[in-house]
């Protein structure tokens, strides 16, 4: 599955209440979870990744917005993001900045984890309870 | 001009607004929360911005969660519909701030209604009789039971910061007083900005009659006729109409004159509604103004084919009032019922998936609801889901329409006071324009 596959399935369910989303096609599977209001996650259940033939298993977490306002990747706009792709980042570490009526808003993850993909572009506006990022936890 | 508008309310008055911003050409942002995903205003309008969770204190009366989806969608106008943020002075000003109209009055003429004693004492002042009460907040209860005394009773307790039928509490008898002033007192604290208590005499059997005024801001005040609300339940209207079947035409202009006269002599600009009492001897007596637009504006609307809501629009950017007194005209009687999702007899509130929608049509009937087949109806909002209203040459006429609309109007998944509505319409009391609302207490 590429980001572009998971990047459409992740707008396919930010318009519903749908908070989590399994798939499994050709021997992989991918597990999707929202936590809507808060970015509070379960531990990920072991994968087994020893035998062949056994499928992979990836549990990613959703980060979501808990405000409307401007998407930054970065504390300003010469400055470098926060975070990129493949970052890895600890609780309590920031992800992005939601800027709400001239105040940047800064969007902490709680629990250690690496930035599998960035799901909005830099400057995008974002509502209440839009994904932003997917980590997957460590 | 404004070519887009933010509407910041729910339900059958999002809709109502955006299908006026839709005719004038206008865009339209509707806000949400999570429990509203799939409610028709959001549906009908060209974008829509998830505000918040469902409940309204993080979404709805959120100002910078409003304010933000003003900002990312660049809407340059807030349209508050008639949630309390239309009577919020500081969301008006927060707008302000932004470089953002707020549609509705100005900040002076809302904060001046929102204090029901200041409002009186301008009314008085304006030459305005006024119902007689305390002309101060009363704090210390020997100092109320003093006032009461001298109206001499019933009295009733207001809250000076409430409106719209909240911390309303009628008082029979002195022995009853301190315990309701105390009530009164604690409710105030409890849910409004303004702890303050006014006692005033409790006109019993006295008609709720209001004047529809509308403004621009160049000083030019008409009022659209009047709308009888005498109809209530815990001081929430269930039942208008226009004109009153009580009031006839010359105490109508008299009373259309004073509420104008009150408007222009404090400046007043685009949507308000002068509210008085009016007595069995037809003695009239000013109560408050209300400056956001009313859900019972749809019978003004049928009777002088006025567009209140677009007016409501076009004022606030500034467009003259191009109608002059003389040329608003009164055609027919209105009715309007405001159906709830309620147990029609218990009131309890109810709520879930409306499972089949068919709504009446015809000439002569108009229904304005958020609602439709598949719709959720929350228990976390107002439990209003429709109001259907008639039109027709008379009272009579207007009064056999409603009863053949109810009788199509078919809600099903949840309860509604449709069975309330049919019994009053058949009530002999009621078709005779009845003289106090006590024939009510049968059905409420």
């Amino acid at each position: 599955m590429n980001l572009k596959e998971i990047k459409d399935i992740i707008k396919l369910i930010d318009g519903t209440d749908i908070s989590e989303i399994e798939i499994e096609r050709s021997g992989e599977r991918l597990v999707i979870k929202r936590s809507l209001g808060d970015s509070a996650v379960k531990k990920a259940g072991a994968s087994d990744k020893s035998k062949g033939g056994v499928p992979e298993d990836r549990e990613l977490v959703a980060i979501v917005s808990p405000l409307v306002g401007s998407f930054y990747r970065s504390p300003s706009p010469d400055s470098p993001p926060f975070v990129e792709v493949g970052s890895e980042v600890r609780k309590g570490d920031v992800l992005c900045i939601v800027e709400s009526m001239k105040l940047n808003n800064e969007i902490e993850v709680e629990f250690d984890g690496i930035v599998t993909s960035a799901l909005v572009e830099n400057g995008q506006p974002v509502e209440y309870g839009q994904s932003l990022f997917l980590l997957e936890p460590i | 001009m404004i070519e887009k508008v933010l509407v910041a309310d729910r339900g059958e008055i999002s809709v109502r607004v955006i299908r006026s911003l839709k005719e004038l050409g206008i865009k339209s942002v509707a806000v949400y929360s999570e429990a509203d995903r799939n409610a028709l205003n959001v549906l009908l309008a060209d974008e829509a911005v998830c505000i918040g969770p469902a409940d309204i204190k993080n979404s709805y009366l959120n100002f910078s969660s409003i304010l933000s989806a003003a900002e990312i969608t660049g809407a340059k106008a807030i349209h508050p519909g008639y949630s309390p943020l239309s009577e919020n002075l500081e969301f008006a000003e927060a707008c302000q701030n932004s470089g953002i109209v707020f549609i509705g009055t100005g900040v002076d003429t809302m904060s001046l209604m929102a204090d029901k004693i200041a409002a009186k004492r301008e009314a008085n002042r304006s030459g305005i009789p006024v119902v007689p009460g305390s002309d101060t907040a009363l704090v210390d209860e020997r100092e109320a039971l003093g006032v009461a005394e001298s109206l001499g009773f019933p009295v009733i307790l207001k809250a000076v910061g409430g409106g719209g039928g909240r911390g309303v509490k009628v008082v029979p008898e002195k022995v009853d007083f301190l315990d309701s002033f105390h009530n009164a007192k604690r409710e105030a604290q409890d849910y409004l900005k303004n702890p303050g208590i006014y006692v005033e005499k409790y006109l019993d059997k006295a008609r709720h009659i209001e004047f529809q005024i509308v403004a621009d801001m160049e000083g030019n005040v008409i009022h659209l006729g009047h709308r009888d609300c005498t109809i209530q339940r815990r001081y929430q209207k269930i039942i208008e109409e226009s004109p009153s079947p009580v009031v006839e035409k010359e105490l109508s202009e008299e009373m259309g004159e004073a509420a104008v006269k009150f408007a222009r002599s404090v400046d007043y600009s685009n949507l308000g509604t002068v509210e008085f009492l009016v007595t069995d001897s037809g003695e009239y007596f000013f109560s408050e103004m209300n400056t956001r637009i009313q859900v019972e504006h749809t019978v003004t609307e049928m009777v002088t084919g006025i567009d209140v809501a677009k007016w409501q629009i076009m004022l606030a950017f500034g467009e003259r009032l191009g109608l002059r007194q003389e040329d608003v005209e009164y055609k027919g009687h209105s009715l309007e019922c405001r159906i709830t999702a309620e147990d029609p007899f218990r009131f309890t509130p109810s709520s879930g998936t409306v499972t089949r929608y068919i709504p009446p049509g015809g000439p002569g009937v108009r229904v304005d609801s958020a609602v439709f087949s598949g719709a959720h109806v929350n228990p976390h909002y107002d439990p209003l889901i429709a109001k259907l209203i008639t039109l027709s040459r008379d009272r009579d006429g207007a009064i056999r329409r409603m009863v053949r609309a109810l009788s199509e109007f078919h809600i099903e998944g949840i309860e509604t006071t449709i069975p309330l509505y049919k019994k009053i319409m058949k009530d002999p009391e009621f078709i005779n324009g009845y003289r106090d609302i006590r024939f009510l207490d049968k059905y409420i």
